[in-house]
């Protein structure tokens, strides 16, 4: 799955997207250097914007509003044990952006179910996350 | 439950300058007067300013 979603990636020339949404499910790919490549190849992607990590309960996304352009990138998985390590290390991995953005928001969904049993992550996870985002300035962390 | 923001009290230690440096603004939807939540603050705002790199705490209404 993952060498074919790599392929796939590579056989985009798409520098005027305004949209890109991307979602994992359980086993996320890791060592994704066509990903990289083909977000460092839209124009819009260089400008500073704002992101965020929204916790549905179900799924976590990382979104980025940069002018026009909205990024998401979903994980599809159990428990935020699973999901918080899994974007951070996508984050760190398949983005440029973390370490030039300058605001953040981490934050549940308004409509967001997250039961007793799903387990919660440490708080180590939760500053893997925040690791690679060197240049952040405004932190906001909602309920 | 601000759960995440729990996580801000481990940077009061070695990790404090390492993890989000250029930080200067932390925006806090319904913020109480007390508990956890607080006590993890003010450990991450001390530790913070004595590093020299002071961080201001604001109530946030969780839109703008």
């Amino acid at each position: 799955m993952g060498e074919y979603f790599e392929y796939f990636v590579s056989r985009i020339d798409a520098p005027q997207l305004d949209k890109v949404d991307i979602t994992f499910f359980d086993q996320p790919v890791f060592n994704t250097p066509q990903l990289h490549d083909f977000l460092a190849c839209i124009e819009k992607f260089k400008a500073h914007g704002r992101g965020s990590v929204v916790i549905w309960g179900h799924n976590i996304e990382f979104e980025l509003e940069l002018g026009p352009l909205l990024f998401k990138l979903g994980i599809l998985c159990k428990g935020l044990g699973q999901q918080v390590p899994s974007i951070a290390q996508l984050c760190s991995s398949s983005l440029h952006l973390p370490s030039t953005l300058k605001c953040l928001d981490i934050r549940e969904a308004p409509l967001a179910h997250l039961p007793d049993w799903q387990d919660k992550a440490e708080n180590t996870q939760w500053l893997d996350l925040l690791h690679p985002f060197t240049g952040l300035v405004d932190l906001h962390l909602g309920k | 439950m601000l759960h995440y923001a729990l996580a801000l009290r481990e940077l009061a230690g070695e990790r404090v300058t390492k993890v989000l440096p250029t930080l200067q603004n932390l925006f806090i939807e319904g913020l109480e007067p007390s508990g956890p939540i607080q006590e993890a603050l003010g450990q991450f705002v001390a530790a913070r300013q004595l590093s020299g790199l002071p961080v201001v705490i604001h109530r946030w209404d969780g839109r703008s």
